[in-house]
């Protein structure tokens, strides 16, 4: 089954990426995660930090823009991954070795199956 | 020395903002433009003492820039994305050096980015003051009331925002622009405003920024002329300027109706008229360009001892028609009651939704003032207790205090 | 640059309705992917279940759902490919979430250039 992996990171981990000390080591535990996690990915991007998040919605055809993200919380999106594994259990395993587990939380969403989708 | 620095200074504020404009455009990086402009007029400030002023500051501090560019470009390569076009706008500043051609204007286009929808509202102005005009944060922060750090932490986040979000360095497309051009006037307005809410009874207080919206209104109606609004908040910000020394006698607040007419500034009242009858030919009829249509009437009752109170009731009922808000409503109510008829003035207070005007200083003001005209003094009394709870600058606590004394002797 | 959008609304509201009008807000997806794609900006895209399905995993163990987030959940994404900003907001604004919930828009990082 296809699982979409939400990595949630706080703003310390955000931080990180312009950190210039620290820059490496934080993308070094990213690399080596993805490179782990290869055989089982489908897609995955990282994010640019949430102070670059706007937000649109339409209220009477009429167009709603605000600076920065929808949830107001101290994790964030910061990347994710679409993976293929058995089930939720082999995915949760996988989750459980993000980076973002550790500092943040690391979100696993079940991507239904088309024909399951038309249902 | 002093001579040099006077240059460089005066450099500074003429072109600042277009030089800004121009190498954040070509670098998409705000940020970056504003170091290597920073580090070029340091360079003016140590070499223009022993060198002379150079003919042409502004190329000067170009290819100054540029090399600052350059060097910034090379210590992040390693991580950015940016250095192209560092290169790629300093070979830019170079050929418009060397072929001496004028470097466009990308004033405005900076203006729409401060004034974009996916910039927090609360950091546009101070976005554009200090984009455009070379304004420091503390300084921003000064006018806006809030700390120093505070303020330079979301200037430096909304110039990440533009890069790193792609807010585009283009003129909004047709759809979109008026709205837009609506923004960039707001902001401007802001600044203006900032000035008159804060406690700015003193003369010549150090942190008015009324200096610098008027540069910035000028400007719109010169980068963008067409646009009958430009012309209509220039005529209000003039009108409005034009009393400024008849508004404050020794602290004290003087409303419009009893002030010294002979204080009022001609000069400014002339041009608030000429760009009033600009933005009426381009068919202006937004709301700065009515709200300068009140202003002017104003003007002219006050030097000609014309009654023009119904024509100012009538452009209010436009105004709430074409802008409705809370203030508009209550300007219109107070204009009623100045033309006799308080009681309508009341009748439209209270059609106010309660949760709209239960914190607004200037709803329980006016309607304080139309109770005590309707002979309602009891109520009058209470409705100035609370306007005086809610306001902030204190010579118009000063002012209401008064009010209010001379009721209780009714 | 490339930009994903999430897609936030309603779960419950969306698992309350008749399963006609599922059909065609899932039709009004399916327009709007063609549009993307035909414009040649769509990249990649896929609606997500409900949470109660989903697991939230922190390094201390893992939690079921459902999450006690905020009134609007994640449902789905895209990652498109647009110039800029704007252009990503005008596409942003015809997604079907951005008219009954909102649409969060987040440049992709580009590490390393």
């Amino acid at each position: 089954m296809q699982l979409l992996l939400l990595a949630n990171e706080p703003p310390e981990d955000f931080a990180l990426r312009e950190n210039k000390e620290k820059f490496d080591s934080y993308m070094g535990e990213w690399y080596a995660y993805s490179e782990k996690m290869k055989p089982v990915t489908r897609n995955s991007a990282a994010l640019e930090t949430p102070a670059a998040a706007t937000v649109v919605s339409v209220r009477n055809g009429k167009r709603q823009v605000e600076d920065g993200p929808y949830a107001d919380a101290k994790e964030q999106l910061g990347g994710f991954f679409i993976i293929d594994v058995l089930d939720l259990d082999a995915g949760a395993e996988w989750a459980a070795q993000c980076p973002a587990a550790k500092s943040g939380f690391v979100d696993v969403r079940v991507i239904p199956s088309h024909e399951e989708h038309a249902k | 020395m002093t001579d040099a620095r006077a240059k460089a200074e005066e450099a500074a504020r003429a072109s600042y903002g277009r030089l800004l404009a121009w190498l954040s455009s070509r670098t998409h990086d705000v940020a970056a433009a504003e170091d290597a402009l920073a580090d070029a007029f340091k360079a003016a400030l140590e070499n223009w003492p022993k060198t002379g002023a150079p003919a042409s500051p502004e190329a000067w501090l170009l290819t100054a820039a540029r090399r600052k560019l350059i060097d910034a470009g090379r210590r992040r390569q390693t991580r950015e994305a940016g250095l192209p076009s560092l290169v790629l706008a300093a070979e830019e500043a170079e050929a418009a050096i060397t072929t001496n051609t004028d470097f466009p204007d990308e004033r405005l286009k900076l203006m729409f980015i401060c004034a974009h929808p996916a910039i927090d509202a609360a950091v546009r102005t101070p976005l554009m003051l200090q984009t455009v005009l070379g304004l420091d944060a503390a300084r921003i922060a000064s006018a806006f009331l809030v700390s120093p750090a505070g303020m330079g932490q979301r200037l430096v986040r909304a110039k990440k925002k533009i890069k790193a979000a792609g807010i585009p360095f283009e003129a909004p497309d047709a759809a979109n622009l008026e709205e837009r051009f609506d923004a960039v006037l707001d902001a401007v307005y802001a600044a203006f405003t900032a000035s008159w809410e804060g406690d700015h009874s003193q003369e010549g207080h150090p942190d008015d920024l009324v200096a610098e919206a008027m540069f910035l209104s000028r400007l719109l109606t010169q980068i963008a002329p067409r646009f009958g609004e430009a012309w209509g908040l220039l005529s209000l910000l003039c009108h409005v300027n034009a009393r400024r020394s008849a508004r404050f006698v020794e602290g004290v607040y003087i409303p419009l109706s009893e002030q010294n007419t002979s204080l009022w500034d001609r000069m400014l009242i002339a041009e608030a008229e000429a760009a009033l009858a600009k933005a009426w030919r381009l068919g202006g009829q937004g709301r700065y360009s009515l709200e300068a249509a009140i202003q002017s009437a104003h003007a002219a009752a006050g030097m000609t001892g014309r009654d023009l109170r119904e024509d100012i009731v009538i452009l209010y009922h436009r105004l709430c028609e074409t802008a409705p808000s809370v203030g508009a409503q209550a300007a219109r109510a107070a204009a009623l009651a100045h033309a006799g008829r308080p009681r309508e003035g009341l009748s439209i207070l209270e059609a106010i939704e309660t949760k709209r005007s239960k914190n607004y200083q200037t709803y329980w003001a006016v309607r304080a003032h139309l109770l005590s005209e309707c002979g309602r003094f009891a109520d009058a009394r209470e409705a100035y207790d609370i306007a005086i709870g809610l306001t902030e600058n204190s010579a118009t606590r000063a002012f209401l205090m008064k009010r209010r004394a001379a009721l209780a002797t009714l | 640059m490339k930009y994903v959008f999430l897609l936030y609304s309603d779960e419950n509201v969306w698992d309350a309705k008749p399963s006609e009008e599922k059909g065609e807000i899932i039709n009004g997806y399916m327009a709007y992917t063609e549009a993307l794609t035909k414009a040649g900006a769509f990249i990649a895209g896929e609606p997500l279940d409900h949470t109660r399905n989903a697991r939230r995993v922190r390094s201390a163990g893992a939690e079921d759902g459902p999450f006690a987030d905020g009134k609007e959940q994640l449902g789905g994404f895209y990652m498109i490919e647009a110039d800029n900003l704007d252009t990503a907001l005008d596409w942003a604004a015809k997604c079907p979430a951005a008219s009954d919930g909102h649409v969060e828009v987040r440049p992709v990082w580009n590490i390393g250039g």
